[in-house]
């Protein structure tokens, strides 16, 4: 006995089964059940080239990214109206970033290029389930609408769904469409049986009535036999009286008339005898007639009517017959079967299928486990107006093919702040419609910023007005309030609605600045005049070198960098020597 | 050859003359007739009749029963039942008729079915019948008939163990089958 304890199949064996014990012991556990003894979760972030990527944008873009486990809340950003170009100051990180979406596009009708990293850490790959990976937009505070779905499917999980999808398949392939009733659900062998049935109820009928014929006529030719018999005898005994009386009469003639005796009244003799005798016995006088009196009831009917062998009817079994029997023989269970799950069949598709292949994707791939999957998303976004600011989080979830599922932690938020040529707005120029100063503050404007509110002349309310809406890219309303007064803000709007010329002719008017040149050059390269374009870019950083870091922001302008050897060269110069 | 014998060969003789000779008797509205069940208990009959009419008829049977059956058993009788019937269709034709006739028996039966006693002496009276016919061919019919009547019977009681002593005798009204009857028919 302890011999085969000891033994190494003994071991392998015990080993072995007790491993199948305990697989079988947690097989009730849900597949997702590791990932709630984790930290681990997907993210978002930008692209790590995102600081050399030059920026060719039409519209500028800034984000933010903060490290939060809540739900989503938006982050408070410096409002767009500061200093946009430089770098924004955020709770945690400030990055600039600048994305090439189109280039030939105004403000007034431009797009976003939204750029960012998805990671999902290798623990949350797995061949048995499915990662969902939805970013969430909100272009303002309440309302949040789903981008495409990234979608990061296991081996597994994918041949779950490509099996459900065909038991699926196989179940719509199990509908039969009525017009296949008759071919399908007919019960043929009822049918025939139905058939057969009503083929030998036909075929009894005609065989009774057959039989009653041939009963009858039986009878008939019995009766009339016996009839046509007695009938013969009667004549015949009729016959014999009457000559065997004849023959009396005659002898008895003979012999008066040979012993001289009268024979007068002999044959009123015998024919009274003979009559005597033929209406007393009835084997003279009873002559048998059929009438239908004497016919038994049971064969009056076919006595009176005369009905021969030939004239029974029979019934025969008609293609209207068939239709009629063939109507009413379905396999009625399974066609209301077949109804139900014809009328059910979303609610079937959502049993056999639970996981159903998402549509709309971004992205479908499988995933590799033991790996880092990253994805870099690319969403372009119209920019409408009043739009600034573009908070964007990560909702995931992972479904298991045991249906278990689990959802991370609540992703980083990055934040877009959208920017513009309005951004270019001159504010100071604004300063000269103030009628009084605030009380409590010496200096109220100061550069291109307003710290507080002071109270204009009724002119400079209504091109506050106007310098509001410009901000808010609400250009075609700004115009006319901008016009009463034209000066750089005027050209801005007017180049911001495409009215170059006209945004030209103004720049020529107005004092020469570093605004006016920068702006003067965005025209010209609008216009294709790229030669004058470089020369405004370079006079207008000359005056003021920050512009230099402008100029990724503007497409127009920093698709001439490349066109235009040491042009590069000489802006960082502008910049090093501005700093 | 004692006078018994001589009986019976007289009746089949009769019997037999009138099967096989009927065609040449002009006699086609007379039938006679055998009592199946009749021959089957040991009683010897044989029926005469003739057609009056479509509808009625005359009959005449006669039974005559000579034999002991086991030990004491005994049904011996020579019994006479004319009587008259009415016919629903045509004589002797398919159909159902009626009897009315008369009984007379002389009888000396008992010790059947182990009844102790054996009974003589003589009986008459009348009932009614009921039966049916059926053409088998153009010459011969079978029949069924059932029928009763009352009768009023005088009879002595013999102990069957004892023949010869007399233990009773009696007479009265007695309510009886008349008629039971598979007859053979042959119509002349």
């Amino acid at each position: 006995m302890n011999k085969y304890l000891k033994s190494p199949i003994t071991v392998v064996a015990l080993c072995t089964g007790i491993l199948l014990t305990v697989s079988c012991s947690t097989s009730q556990e849900p597949k997702t059940m590791r990932l709630f003894m984790q930290s681990k979760r997907p993210n978002i972030s930008l692209p790590h080239n995102e600081g050399i990527s030059p920026g060719m944008l039409a519209e500028q873009s800034e984000f933010t990214t903060t490290s939060d486990t809540m739900p989503p809340a938006p982050v408070e950003t410096p409002d767009s109206a500061d200093d946009i170009w430089r770098t924004v100051h955020l709770n945690n990180v400030s990055i600039v970033a600048a994305r090439t979406v189109i280039k030939q596009v105004t403000a007034r009708r431009g797009s976003v290029r939204l750029e960012f990293d998805i990671h999902v850490p290798s623990v949350l790959i797995d061949s048995c389930w499915r990662v969902t990976l939805t970013p969430m937009l909100n272009t303002s505070d309440s309302v949040s609408s789903p981008l495409l779905p990234v979608v990061l499917a296991g081996s597994d999980f994918i041949k779950m769904q490509e099996a459900d999808y065909k038991a699926y398949d196989l179940f719509l392939k199990g509908i039969v469409d009525p017009s296949a009733y008759d071919s399908i659900y007919l019960d043929r062998k009822n049918i025939n049986r139905d058939i057969a049935r009503r083929q030998n109820l036909f075929y009894d009928l005609y065989g009774k009535e057959r039989g009653r014929q041939m009963a009858y006529e039986h009878w008939k030719r019995l009766a009339l036999d016996r009839q046509n018999y007695w009938n013969m005898r009667m004549q015949t005994n009729r016959t014999t009286l009457r000559h065997r009386l004849e023959r009396k009469r005659i002898e008895e003639g003979v012999r008066r008339y040979v012993t001289g005796r009268d024979t007068f009244g002999l044959s009123a003799v015998y024919g009274r005898k003979y009559r005597r005798t033929a209406s007393f016995w009835p084997k003279y006088r009873m002559e048998r007639k059929l009438t239908a009196s004497r016919v038994p009831s049971k064969y009056r009917a076919l006595y009176v009517s005369g009905r021969t062998m030939s004239d029974i009817r029979n019934h025969t079994l008609s293609a209207a017959d068939s239709a009629e029997i063939s109507s009413h023989r379905y396999f009625f269970d399974r066609i209301a079967e077949n109804e139900m799950n014809d009328r059910n069949r979303d609610l079937i598709r959502n049993r056999i299928i639970p996981f159903p292949y998402i549509d709309s994707v971004m992205n479908r791939q499988t995933a590799l486990p033991g790996e880092d999957y990253v994805y870099n998303y690319v969403y372009t976004l119209p920019v409408t107006e009043g739009m600034k600011k573009l908070h964007l989080r990560l909702e995931s979830i992972i479904e298991a093919t045991d249906r278990s599922t689990w959802r991370p932690a609540a992703s980083d938020t990055l934040l877009f702040v959208v920017a513009s040529l309005s951004d270019l707005i001159d504010r100071s120029l604004l300063q000269q419609f103030i009628v009084t100063p605030p009380a409590g503050d010496s200096t109220l404007v100061s550069g291109d910023s307003i710290t507080a509110e002071p109270t204009y002349s009724p002119g400079g309310a209504e091109y506050a007005e106007g310098l509001r809406l410009l901000q808010e890219r609400e250009y075609r309303k700004a115009l006319p309030m901008l016009q009463a007064h034209p000066d750089y803000n005027t050209a801005l709007c007017l180049t911001q609605l495409g009215y170059h010329d006209e945004a030209i002719g103004l720049l020529k008017q107005l004092p020469s600045s570093a605004r006016t040149k920068y702006l003067h050059a965005v025209v010209c390269a609008r216009k294709g005049d790229d030669q004058s374009a470089v020369i405004y870019m370079l006079d207008a950083c000359r005056m003021n070198p920050d512009l230099v870091l402008r100029i990724p922001l503007d497409p127009e302008l920093s698709d001439l960098i490349p066109k235009f050897y040491g042009l590069r060269k000489e802006l960082d110069k502008i910049s090093e020597e501005g700093v | 050859m004692n006078t018994r014998n001589k009986f019976y060969s007289l009746f089949f003789a009769v019997l037999l003359f009138c099967l096989f000779h009927s065609g040449n008797i002009s006699a086609q509205f007379y039938s006679i007739r055998t009592n199946l069940l009749g021959l089957a208990t040991g009683n010897l009959n044989a029926e005469g009749s003739m057609a009056l009419s479509t509808r009625w008829s005359i009959h005449l049977p006669v039974q005559y029963n000579p034999f002991d059956l086991w030990e004491d058993a005994k049904l011996k009788n020579i019994t006479v039942a004319p009587g008259i019937r009415y016919w629903m269709r045509e004589t002797y034709g398919r159909g159902c008729f009626f009897g009315l006739h008369g009984v007379f028996s002389y009888f000396n039966a008992g010790g059947i079915f182990g009844h102790r006693y054996r009974y003589q002496g003589t009986a008459w009276g009348g009932g009614l019948s009921i039966g049916l016919a059926r053409p088998l061919s153009r010459h011969w019919n079978i029949e069924f008939e059932l029928g009763g009547g009352i009768v009023w019977a005088d009879w002595e009681r013999f102990r069957c163990a004892h023949c010869g002593r007399r233990v009773g005798k009696d007479s009265g009204l007695r309510l009886l089958p008349t008629r039971t009857a598979v007859n053979l028919v042959y119509l002349f």
